[in-house]
């Protein structure tokens, strides 16, 4: 690699000098295969989220066929889809898929668990975010904040304590 | 049978739809307390076999909503008292007839409470 090269910006990011063709080779093919795994994962992350968000189509519309046989009391609305999307993609990467259900109550819940006596659940409405946790035998814990499109931190703290 | 509670009365709450089941347990929503006073309807099942139980939960609870009975959580009536500030109380009729009551208004502490109950309940299947 040249140093017109460079100035002409193949592998800028990699090769510095123009004795570096060896170096850029492999600084190359090492940028090739990062670029490679950052899309994978890009695309990985992107599936995730793609599967989640059609969990809560398909609870919303359980929730509507709940409704029509008279098994639930409220309606899961639009406003509440769209907190939970938006709480979908504000949870950590690191947590793995939550349950997602629509509720009788008209709420949205995600929910982690690890054992019996171990788990969170995460709901939303639109209006309010509540989560719940149970951390062992009788040991538990619970809260609500007015929704603010983001996941309270109260709330990732319980699911990190039942989960973790 | 409607007087006091033992401690270590069985107690069930019937299950109508497969999603109140989880995989090695009853889910919370089953617990959820409903209606105005908000409350959760058991029955108190000391000295009833399988059989009678199901039977009881067949038509007192599925066949009045038209529904296939798929089982039941158990637990012994010393749990309610556990989870504070839960209360149990006799409410015949029907027959056997419990209600689990003094729920908080707030809906994060009810699923915060029917969690606690439900990972006491033993999930029995049915038939």
């Amino acid at each position: 690699m040249t140093i017109a090269a460079l100035r002409n910006g193949a592998g800028r990011h990699y090769a510095l000098t123009d004795q570096s063709d060896a170096v850029g080779a492999e600084a190359a093919a090492w940028q090739s295969g990062a670029q490679k795994e950052v899309a994978h994962n890009s695309v990985t992350i992107e599936q995730r989220q793609a599967e989640l968000f059609w969990r809560i189509v398909a609870a919303r519309a359980e929730s509507l066929e709940a409704m029509q046989r008279g098994d639930a009391e409220t309606p899961v609305t639009d406003s509440t889809v769209e907190a939970a999307i938006q709480l979908l993609h504000a949870l950590p990467s690191t947590f793995p898929d939550p349950d997602i259900n629509a509720e009788s109550f008209g709420d949205i819940t995600f929910e982690w668990y690890k054992d019996r006596h171990h788990g969170a659940i995460l709901a939303v409405d639109g209006q309010q975010v509540r989560w719940s946790a149970i951390l062992g035998t009788a040991a538990s814990t619970s809260g609500h904040e007015t929704y603010a499109k983001s996941v309270p931190g109260l709330a990732l703290q319980a699911i990190r304590a039942a989960i973790g | 049978m409607n007087g006091a509670i033992a401690d270590d009365e069985p107690l069930a709450n019937f299950i109508l739809e497969s999603n109140k089941f989880t995989k090695d347990g009853v889910s919370w929503r089953q617990y959820m307390p409903c209606g105005t006073p908000c409350n959760r309807s058991v029955f108190r099942i000391g000295d009833l076999t399988k059989v009678e139980t199901g039977r009881l939960g067949q038509t007192f609870v599925a066949d009045a909503r038209g529904k296939a009975l798929l089982g039941w959580g158990q637990f012994a009536a010393q749990i309610v008292s556990q989870v504070r500030p839960l209360a149990l109380r006799a409410d015949e009729p029907p027959i056997r007839h419990a209600i689990i009551e003094n729920w908080p208004d707030a809906r994060d502490k009810q699923m915060e409470l029917a969690q606690l109950l439900a990972s006491e309940a033993d999930p029995i299947r049915w038939p």
